[in-house]
């Protein structure tokens, strides 16, 4: 009796478990697909450009340190300010959202945005912090490209009719 | 014995009907936590949807006020209702870009209706600025062109209304669509198959200029048609910062390409020999950007997989475009006032002489410090270079010379048509003037301007006017913004 009183609960725990894990699958099946591919200047940006002028907002270098940390974090700092380079370039591109917000949440442009990874706590003197001071400040190793893309995950085969620019850690960087 | 047999028959049997009764239970559990999930999912689903809608019809509404304000603009006959009509315009545009930032479709299937209403919202603003200036009514030429604007805005008007009233028919959602347009992008732009379409019919109806080769869901196609519609009509032209015709020239290259083994050379040179020592320099590839480089890369070789400095090398004239240490300096050692001294002796050592320091900005123990040449007596600020120094150790760790490299050539200025005296007039009497230079400023096209800079305050805050060198127009004014980590211009 005791033995089958074990084995029920046992059992009861599988099922209960399995629904669990069921509701989870269905919820994360439901969950939006993320392009994974796309990743960006404001007038500010241009007129930095050509005069040396603008200032970092903390809210653009907020969003732009975990925009890197969370698409690159374990690239190189080379890709990681790529990166926050391809965002402030598409924030300067005639075809994107004109503000560093607009670019970052525009709906199914970013992987980490799509599924949090946007959210995961700024460790403590992060490098994504300094790549995205540094992209605000000018550096751009991407070569003012507005797509990457990892050739391994992509998903999205329209991306590699881009003309690729150059590759950095494991992302193609493209115009 | 047989009553032994009947208990343990009868203790079996009321084990399973236990079992058996635990789980319906279970199953019960697990289907009612399924369903909550499910009310839950849907719930949100709903909002992600109503978001979408809003933002749709917000774009249809400022699509069509475009129009509007671009059809009372064309036959406007005053400079006052053409500047007023033209910022209309542009505010109105400007907000469309917005919504249509917002819609759950890839970027890159919407990429000309983007570039169209960020154009017209640039243009209208230019010329509204021009038409302040000037003090002048549209020209034949300009409205001319606006007419132009004006059809393709009542087309893309006329496209939104119809996806409009397919939307609100309600037999296709967003959420669909946006399932779709992923699906779409992974595929290409391949055609569907047969099982594909004949179940995406459920939604198609039949929309102007859905080609037979696609059978996406009607608004897809719909904005697919849109793109491919005004891609068929003339660009604005304009010289304003989303100009297609803008195309810059890299002007400070200087001739000659360079080897990879030459680049090998620049980089170590540029480097130091102390800096380098224990480490390996290795090019690693060639970049295609509208400045074709060398990229470098230097690792420790006791550590060859983390890479420490990379850089990239023109291959026109072997230039240092940009370089990157990957370090976190620790505790300073130095303050950021220091540091101008430190990047100017870098930049020294390179062959960079005369220039000045504009801003020194401080973050996570660096400060980078922007400098400019001089051009005689007059600061070139289109011409800037970033040099980013460690204040622990006072190490240089980053060089920016891309604008530098795009922008420097000797531009055989012009002498000022007026005076320091006649421009500083022209300054606010709001304004102390604390001190005045002539410069060259850059604009949004990246056309340059010469002007007379005044430094001035007004209570505790302090100012940069641009008085155009030239004809004594306004050109700009920008504020100083003290920072805790520097002092900024804005």
């Amino acid at each position: 009796m005791r033995r089958q009183a074990r084995l029920l609960a046992g059992f009861v725990g599988t099922c209960v478990l399995g629904g669990l894990l069921l509701c989870g699958v269905q919820y994360n099946s439901t969950r939006i697909p993320a392009v994974g591919t796309e990743l960006g200047g404001s007038k500010g940006k241009v007129a930095e450009a050509a005069t040396g002028a603008g200032y970092p907002k903390s809210s653009d270098l907020q969003t732009l340190a975990r925009a890197i940390h969370g698409e690159a974090r374990g690239e190189p700092y080379e890709g990681q300010v790529a990166v926050g380079a391809v965002i402030l370039n598409r924030v300067r591109h005639v075809s994107f959202p004109k503000s560093v917000h607009g670019v970052v949440f525009q709906p199914g442009a970013f992987t980490a945005v799509a599924d949090g990874q946007i959210w995961i706590p700024l460790p403590e003197n992060a490098s994504a912090m300094r790549a995205a001071r540094d992209a605000l400040a000018g550096w751009d190793p991407s070569g003012g490209c507005i797509y990457y893309w990892n050739p391994v995950t992509a998903t999205s085969k329209w991306i590699w009719s881009r003309p690729i620019v150059k590759q950095i850690g494991k992302h193609n960087f493209a115009k | 014995m047989s009553n032994d047999l009947e208990q343990h028959h009868r203790s079996a049997t009321r084990g399973w009907a236990v079992i058996s009764g635990f789980l319906v239970l279970s199953l019960l559990a697990s289907g009612a936590i399924g369903y909550r999930h499910y009310q839950e999912n849907r719930a949100y689903q709903m909002k992600a949807e109503n978001q979408y809608q809003r933002a749709f019809l917000d774009l249809s509404n400022h699509v069509e006020n475009m129009e509007l304000d671009m059809s009372k603009l064309i036959v406007s006959n005053s400079p006052g209702q053409s500047i007023t009509r033209l910022n209309e315009v542009s505010r109105q545009a400007t907000q469309a870009s917005v919504e249509l930032g917002q819609l759950p479709l890839a970027s890159l299937l919407l990429s000309r209706t983007n570039s169209f209403v960020n154009q017209v919202g640039d243009y209208t603003g230019d010329l509204a600025q021009k038409k302040v200036d000037l003090n002048q009514p549209l020209t034949d030429s300009e409205v001319r062109q606006l007419s132009e604007v004006h059809r393709q805005t009542v087309f893309l008007r006329d496209e939104l209304n119809k996806m409009g009233n397919q939307l609100s028919e309600g037999t296709i959602t967003w959420i669909d669509l946006e399932r779709d347009a992923q699906r779409q992008e992974k595929e290409g732009s391949q055609p569907q198959t047969a099982w594909f379409s004949r179940w995406v019919d459920r939604v198609v109806a039949t929309v102007a200029g859905q080609g037979p080769e696609t059978q996406a869901p009607a608004i897809l196609s719909n904005f697919q048609f849109v793109e491919s519609e005004l891609q068929k009509y003339t660009p604005i032209e304009y010289d304003g910062k989303f100009s297609e015709a803008i195309k810059i020239k890299p002007k400070g290259l200087g001739s000659g390409e360079i080897t990879q083994e030459q680049a090998l050379q620049i980089a170590q040179s540029f480097l130091g020999p102390e800096s380098l020592q224990g480490h390996t320099v290795t090019v690693v590839g060639e970049g295609k950007a509208a400045i074709p480089s060398y990229g470098i890369r230097v690792v420790a070789n006791d550590a060859p997989d983390r890479e420490k400095i990379t850089m990239d090398i023109s291959k026109t004239g072997g230039n240092v475009l940009w370089m990157l240490k990957d370090r976190a300096p620790g505790t300073p050692a130095i303050t950021k006032e220091e540091t101008p001294a430190i990047a100017k002796e870098f930049l020294n050592r390179r062959g960079l002489r005369g220039f000045e320091v504009t801003t020194v900005e401080e973050y996570q123990n660096l400060a980078v410090v922007t400098l400019v040449p001089k051009d005689g007596n007059v600061t070139l600020y289109p011409d800037k270079i970033k040099v980013r120094v460690a204040l622990d150790d006072r190490d240089v760790l980053g060089y920016d010379a891309s604008a530098y490299l795009t922008f420097h050539h000797n531009r055989a200025l012009p002498a000022p048509k007026l005076t320091v005296a006649e421009a500083r007039v022209r300054v606010s009497r709001q304004l102390n003037v604390i001190a005045s230079k002539l410069a060259l400023l850059g604009k949004d096209n990246y056309q340059e301007v010469l002007c007379w800079e005044f430094r001035a305050s007004k209570n505790n805050e302090e100012y940069l006017v641009y008085i155009n060198a030239n004809n004594g127009k306004e050109e700009r004014i920008f504020r100083v913004i003290d920072m805790p980590n520097g002092r900024f211009i804005h």
